[in-house]
């Protein structure tokens, strides 16, 4: 009602209901009820019991009356409805978010939280997807993993049975040391192939499969050496690292995404692809534990552990023979002193 | 609006970094001190930002999501992800059960288009989505599958089918929008991903070739650096070739596609978008937000977003102002949960 002196009077343009056409208007806000009127000819086009509630404020922009049959006031006078609706909680979140003095200290305490998200959430986050892996789930993915190898760079072993049969013995011995439960989790199966330019290796996937290249069974005859390099791993899948270093990258660009939002199309997929493509290399405390527990295994086998050491030791010259630059095993003078350790703690 | 001379009207965004960075610093504090709960209120803010600072015609967006509804989405998909987990660790029932989530996907799909569809909005008319699972079936599932065996050099077929799919589904206040295209133009858009793959792999190789001969094989395994520094240039000449790559192809197909979309009544869009500038601004955003550890972030979408809406037009053929929204029945938030975990985004084109 026109002159009364706690109405508030807002400018802006009226929707009605559902529609996309706009109207200029004015809303004429008291306590008890509000009125939209046409600005041109003063006509009213909606009056309603009950205060004028806007939708929470959201940076500067219009600020929004959504009435219940679908139509909508919209006002660009955002602190006459500032004044509307002053202490609602949506007022508080807007302030924080306006109170540019506050963010140093925010922002500092957000790179704390994240580097605590990073340090124990993500961990936990990747035991327990681990977890909840189930075990047809990790076999399919050693399947698949292993078509794609062959697919690019792998070939059919050239070896001969009786090579193949001798180190097939020496990876059953290992795994008869193994546990039971820990040995029917996995699906162990030793698969040899024959993969030119990466020189002697031997690498582990999630599910149990165990790949040893023709280069190694050629360059090394020595049981407590193959026991060693199959013995860690075997330790590198009864451990989940791939699995975990697989979920460890996952779930960055997960909580990435949740956190920060959109990184933008070139960002995204580094994290996503990229990181993946880094977890096919394992952290050095995942080859130092499988290192540890390799050797165990290979000792309780009845393999002489020290066959590891002697691995590293030849395998510069092997490698250089065959033009191995593409290092998947980086062995650092840290992880030779670690393993010496361990044979001489015996 | 001259309309015998129809005009490209260019999509507007008027936010700014200042006011972004103060509301994704809250939704950031926030969403870890909830332990990551606000982080479905925090998801409508955004989208609301967005949405509401984008104008064309005068009149802006919105977006209509709760936290709450986000919230219970993301819960209900978490507890059949768990759920499904434990069934799939009994072999039989695992394999049913995986090729139950297969047929239900393209189901999850539609949802997740009607809801987000339903829960925007352009000058208070709310956007619709219809699509058949059919439709969804064999733009997602099947033909996906079949492009795998062509090696991907069909992925431009699947790509035009699935933009088919997801585009002609949506309607505004009445309105249907309608995109079709010729494949040859989501072919150059391949091809000119290709020949960047192609030329790159080609450099990285030489300069490759000439560095490692000069390196010392022998020092590579007792100094770590020198065979972590191989390896770091492998996987940066990866992503140099193959990442600016992907940020070309779709530069390009954004082109096309929304060169090739229309609106019921006569309107049509544009976008000229060019890839050397996409890719320059989002190989510059990248690096400056990981050396910013994160907090040039706010200002990088910023920059990207005012970048696309302002190579995006609507070329109209008349005034806007006869839309009118439909009643809606309410849809639920749990298919947009799980294209938010899947990861897909096909809300607005911009």
């Amino acid at each position: 009602m026109p002159g009364e002196s706690d109405q508030i009077t807002i400018p802006g343009r009226f929707f009605p209901a559902r529609s996309s056409r706009a109207v200029p208007a004015n809303l004429f806000a008291g306590p008890h009820g509000f009125v939209i009127r046409a600005r041109d000819d003063n006509a009213e086009i909606a009056d309603h019991h009950g205060q004028a509630r806007f939708d929470a404020p959201i940076g500067r922009a219009p600020r929004r009356l959504s009435l219940p049959d679908g139509a909508l006031f919209e006002t660009e006078d955002l602190a006459a409805v500032d004044a509307l609706d002053s202490g609602s909680g949506s007022q508080i979140l807007h302030r924080l978010e306006g109170f540019r003095r506050g963010w140093t200290i925010i922002t500092i305490l957000c790179l704390i939280g994240a580097y605590c998200i990073w340090r124990f959430a993500l961990p936990a986050l990747v035991y327990i997807a681990v977890w909840l892996t189930p075990a047809p789930l990790k076999t399919a993915m050693d399947a698949g993993t292993l078509q794609s190898f062959d697919l690019t760079i792998a070939d059919a072993s050239r070896l001969s049975i009786t090579q193949k049969d001798s180190i097939q013995g020496i990876f059953d011995d290992l795994l008869e040391t193994l546990p039971d439960k820990d040995r029917e989790r996995f699906t162990f199966e030793l698969t040899f192939r024959d993969v030119p330019g990466i020189g002697p290796n031997a690498f582990a996937l999630p599910g149990g499969t165990v790949v040893i290249t023709d280069a190694f069974a050629e360059t090394f005859d020595d049981p407590d050496i193959i026991g060693g390099v199959l013995g860690h791993e075997i330790a590198h899948v009864v451990s989940h690292h791939g699995l975990e270093q697989l979920y460890r990258s996952l779930g960055i660009y997960v909580l990435v995404a949740l956190v920060a939002g959109d990184t933008g199309p070139i960002l995204n997929d580094v994290l996503l692809e990229g990181g993946v493509l880094l977890s096919l290399s394992n952290s050095r405390e995942h080859e130092r534990e499988a290192d540890e527990l390799g050797m165990r295994l290979a000792s309780d086998a009845g393999y002489d552990p020290a066959g590891l050491l002697r691995f590293f030791e030849t395998l510069p010259d092997a490698q250089s023979k065959g033009g191995d630059w593409f290092s998947t095993h980086p062995s650092s003078g840290k992880r030779i002193e670690a393993i010496r350790e361990f044979i001489e703690a015996r | 609006m001259d309309y015998d001379n129809p005009r490209l009207e260019p999509f507007e965004f008027r936010g700014s970094a200042k006011e972004w960075f103060g509301i994704w610093i809250a939704n950031l504090f926030l969403t870890i001190i909830t332990v990551g709960i606000y982080s479905a209120w925090a998801k409508v803010r955004t989208k609301k930002y967005f949405y509401q600072n984008t104008y064309i015609d005068g009149r802006n967006f919105d977006y209509h999501a709760t936290g709450l509804q986000i919230l219970i989405g993301r819960a209900i998909v978490i507890a059949a992800i768990i759920a499904f987990s434990v069934i799939s660790a009994i072999p039989l029932i695992g394999l049913l059960a995986t090729l139950a989530l297969v047929l239900a996907v393209p189901f999850l799909l539609i949802r997740s288009f009607k809801f987000n569809a339903q829960m925007s909005s352009w000058s208070n008319v709310r956007f619709r989505f219809e699509g058949s699972y059919v439709g969804a079936f064999l733009a997602f599932i099947l033909y996906p599958i079949l492009t795998a065996f062509t090696l991907y050099l069909a992925f431009p077929f699947l790509d035009r089918a699935m933009k088919r799919f997801a585009l002609n589904g949506y309607s505004l206040g009445g309105h249907s929008f309608s995109f079709d295209s010729a494949i040859g133009p989501f072919y150059r858009a391949f091809i000119a991903a290709a020949i960047w793959i192609v030329g790159m792999l080609m450099i990285i190789g030489s300069v490759t070739f000439v560095s490692i001969g000069s390196l010392d094989l022998g020092t590579l395994e007792t100094d770590p650096g020198a065979s972590l520094a191989l390896i770091a240039g492998i996987y940066a000449a990866i992503f140099i070739a193959f990442f600016p790559a992907m940020t070309i192809y779709q530069a390009f197909v954004r082109n096309v596609t929304l060169n090739n979309l229309a609106l019921e009544g006569g309107h049509r869009f544009a976008s000229d978008v060019r890839p050397v500038s996409l890719i320059w601004i989002a190989i510059s955003n990248a690096i400056l937000t990981v050396v910013s550890l994160g907090l040039l972030l706010p200002w990088a979408q910023v920059r990207m977003f005012r970048y696309l809406t302002g190579h995006t037009a609507l070329i109209p053929a008349g005034p806007l102002d006869h839309f009118v929204g439909q009643l809606e029945t309410r849809t639920s938030a749990l298919g947009d949960a799980y294209t938010d975990l899947e990861g897909f985004d096909m809300g607005l084109p911009v």
